[in-house]
């Protein structure tokens, strides 16, 4: 029985359990049935290429169930999601649809303690946008970044134990029993690392046979090794929360798999194909071909090291300003270095937050992260000393109908940035929002996160509602 | 039929289904309802349904005596203050917000209150419409500094400690700010009783309040607090400059639990024309309430 047989005929049991509740459970439970849906359409702000989609929609429907088993301190969470996607205009007009559980877990509530076993979602970190420690779940980068921080984490499978030891101290960890990658698509989308490449060079008649071949025969493969559903590659990280006075404090330690894979070679003849990915000139798919790249010259593999976090952050307000902010020390992190060669080192990041809202309501949210790259040598596309800024202006009009907001990021060492303006309308009697916008990425060359999608700015619309 | 075209139209279909229960399942769809007045008062007069604001007992100069009560005003404030509200206290409250053309929106907030002696700490959620559905407040009164408070918001995933002292802004949109909403502690104006009155059919005392500097965003408020129950039923609230910019009132009292309690209300916002309507729906006093009900570990739940 396929996945989705399952989740569907679990949402009709769980249906038909909430209908007969009364006579099924002898216990008092509490069961509150809710969801939330949208629907995006993307519009390319202008086709580069004839393999890019025009179009684009992305659906979703979640369907959330809580379940409260209230004399026994038992609680149930179990969303399941249904999502489709069409893509209109480039070379293949094609759909996908999936169905699956997003969070699903229970969880025990005492006095002194909690645990909570199953598929869930975690926000560690002070950050809101920028991330420094907010690394338990994995991020689905499928879209790149047109979706916010907390819609793109995908659930993990965890267990997790909190205990409040003092009033003002609680002590967590988290144990992750196998490891689950970021998603992120390298071919055949608009927010593939490398786009509509394969296709476009396939479908041209400007290349030749032997360069077509190159292209057709450059993969991308997963390391089994990590991916493996194996205890082996179990995951885990504690958190000690605390507050005094009026700072809010948190100690972390994590010893994860990096969620976000960086391409590693199998020999040194791989590091020119990355060369030819990240910069597909004829030049660089000509020198494949000059050195007849076969076999394992031309196949990658996603690399998800195991890395060691040590953190802090805090939180406090001081006069009308909400402050905040996050250091850590990141052991064996993966990097490319300028020949592309695979290459781990240790990192420090610090960042800082700031937000205000005025008298009359204009919201304003300001991040900065700093980097520093321990003994640094010439890396790909990575600065020494990498500075990140992002924030928020918004403001709600007319009491909350409407309502507008500018998110914004700017890597300050590659000169690369993005701009996302919106404005919402909120149909409160139906519980529907409508909203436009638009996203805008630049930067001066492809080796950096913005630049590589310079030519990808969009206009889109977007209906949801929640039920 | 390709195979986008058909997730489409179940799609879209799906959220058809979802939008018309929604707007079947909204009361308002089948009868509209007047927010504020309650529906006996509506029945006993057989008038057409009017403007609660109408309905406020204005008192009339006539009816204003001089004091002949004992007490300050600083002690009535401190009365007030200090009036009977249960150690506890769980409620449920629908607010409504109308604006000057007469749309309205809904929102209903479950609140749970606890005396931790001298200070009151509050968790409040919001449990309707959906698109703030989970959004949840946490406040500790200080003593000698402003309230610490945490907001929970679905989206940002974690409870944020947020600004308290800027008591000007407004309570999710309503014509309440988060002044309005807090205990005003009664060292913090200069209080003078300046007559009494009637209203709702009770007695009330005309309390003066002129905040000290920097404390408040008003310039003066003029409270009539009912002299059984020591609530507050009616304020008059006027800015740095005098002039009256928002009103308060009470539209009924009744006593539950032997405790007296402010059913239904509205803050009107004079200069924007907007007004907020609040319907106790449930309350109930001196319940058992852990005190993990307000900690963050609620919050974040």
């Amino acid at each position: 029985m396929n996945v989705k047989a399952v989740v569907f005929l679990t949402g009709i049991f769980l249906f038909m359990v909430h209908e007969a509740r009364a006579s099924v459970f002898p216990i008092v439970v509490d069961w509150e049935v809710g969801g939330e849906w949208s629907s995006y359409w993307y519009g390319e702000a202008e086709q580069d290429t004839e393999a890019e989609n025009e179009i684009m929609s992305d659906n979703r429907l979640l369907l959330e169930n809580d379940i409260s088993f209230q004399e026994q301190n038992f609680f149930i969470n179990a969303d399941a999601e249904w999502r489709f996607e069409t893509f209109y205009g480039g070379l293949e007009e094609e759909s996908q649809s999936e169905v699956r559980f997003r969070e699903f877990y229970g969880e025990w509530k005492q006095d002194s303690f909690e645990v909570l076993a199953g598929q869930s979602i975690l926000t560690w970190g002070k950050l809101d946008d920028l991330v420094v420690l907010d690394r338990i779940n994995p991020q689905d980068f499928t879209h790149f970044i047109l979706y916010e921080k907390q819609e793109r984490k995908d659930p993990a499978l965890m267990m997790q134990f909190e205990w409040f030891a003092l009033e003002d101290v609680q002590f967590e960890t988290v144990w992750m029993p196998v490891f689950q990658p970021s998603e992120i698509d390298y071919f055949g989308t608009n927010w593939a690392g490398f786009d509509h490449l394969k296709e476009t060079v396939l479908a041209s008649g400007n290349y030749t046979a032997g360069q077509k071949s190159i292209v057709s025969g450059i993969s991308i493969q997963d390391d089994d090794s990590v991916t493996d559903q194996s205890l082996e590659n179990s995951q885990v990280a504690m958190r000690l929360r605390g507050r005094m006075s009026e700072v809010d404090y948190g100690l972390y330690y994590m010893n994860l798999y990096q969620s976000l894979p960086v391409l590693k070679e199998e020999n040194p003849a791989g590091n020119a194909t990355k060369r030819f990915l990240y910069e597909p000139t004829l030049a660089n798919l000509d020198a494949l071909v000059s050195a007849s790249a076969s076999g394992n010259d031309l196949l990658l593999t996603r690399a998800h090291p195991r890395v060691h976090v040590i953190g802090a952050d805090w939180e406090t307000v001081w006069r009308a300003f909400g402050l905040r902010g996050e250091i850590a020390w990141t052991m064996d992190a993966p990097y490319l270095r300028d020949d592309l060669s695979y290459n781990e080192k240790d990192s420090l990041a610090a960042g800082f937050g700031i937000d205000h809202t005025t008298d009359n309501d204009w919201y304003f949210d300001f991040q900065y992260v700093q980097n520093y790259i321990l003994n640094y040598e010439g890396l790909y596309g990575i600065d020494e000393w990498p500075t990140q800024f992002a924030g928020t202006v918004s403001k709600s009009l007319a009491r909350g109908t409407w309502f507008v907001e500018t998110d914004w990021l700017w890597d300050a060492s590659y000169s690369d940035w993005m701009l996302n303006p919106e404005i919402v309308y909120k149909w409160s009697r139906l519980g529907v929002d409508a909203a436009v916008g638009i996203f805008i990425f630049e930067g001066e060359n492809a080796s950096t996160v913005f630049g590589r999608y310079d030519n990808n700015d969009v206009v889109y619309l977007r209906l949801s509602g929640e039920f | 039929m390709n195979k986008s075209i058909i997730y489409t139209i179940i799609f879209i279909l799906t959220i058809a289904g979802i939008l018309l229960l929604v707007l079947f399942k909204t009361p308002e769809f089948l009868e509209p309802e007047e927010p504020g007045l309650p529906t006996e008062a509506i029945e006993e007069t057989g008038e057409e349904k009017p403007d609660v604001m109408d309905q406020q007992e204005t008192p009339a100069p006539a009816e204003v005596k001089k004091p002949v009560i004992t007490i300050t005003g600083q002690e009535l404030a401190e009365k007030v203050y200090n009036r009977d509200d249960g150690d506890s206290a769980h409620s449920i409250t629908e607010m409504v917000l109308r604006d000057k053309n007469g749309h309205e929106r809904k929102r209903i907030m479950e609140m749970y209150t606890k005396d931790f002696d001298p200070l009151v700490r509050a968790f409040i959620e919001f449990t309707d419409p959906a698109d703030i559905r989970g959004t949840r407040f946490l406040s500790w009164e200080n003593a000698d500094e402003d309230d610490t408070q945490y907001l929970y918001l679905p989206e940002l995933g974690r409870a944020r400690r947020i600004v308290s002292n800027q008591k000007k802004l407004r309570f999710v949109n309503t014509d309440f700010s988060y002044e309005d909403m807090e205990r005003r502690k009664p060292d913090e104006d200069k209080h003078e009783i300046s007559g009494e009155a009637v209203y709702l059919q009770r007695p009330v005392f005309i309390l003066e309040s002129e905040p000290f500097p920097d404390t408040s965003q008003y310039g003066r408020r003029e409270t009539f607090v009912d002299q059984e129950s020591l609530i507050p039923v009616s304020i008059d609230f006027y800015d740095k400059k005098g002039e009256l910019i928002k009103e308060f009132r009470v539209h009924e009292l009744k006593e539950i639990d032997g405790i007296w309690t402010a059913m239904s209300a509205e803050m009107r916002d004079l200069e924007a024309g907007h007004k907020t309507f609040m319907n106790l729906k449930e309350v109930e006093y001196n319940i058992d309430l852990s005190e993990q009900y307000f900690e963050l570990r609620n919050l974040e739940q």
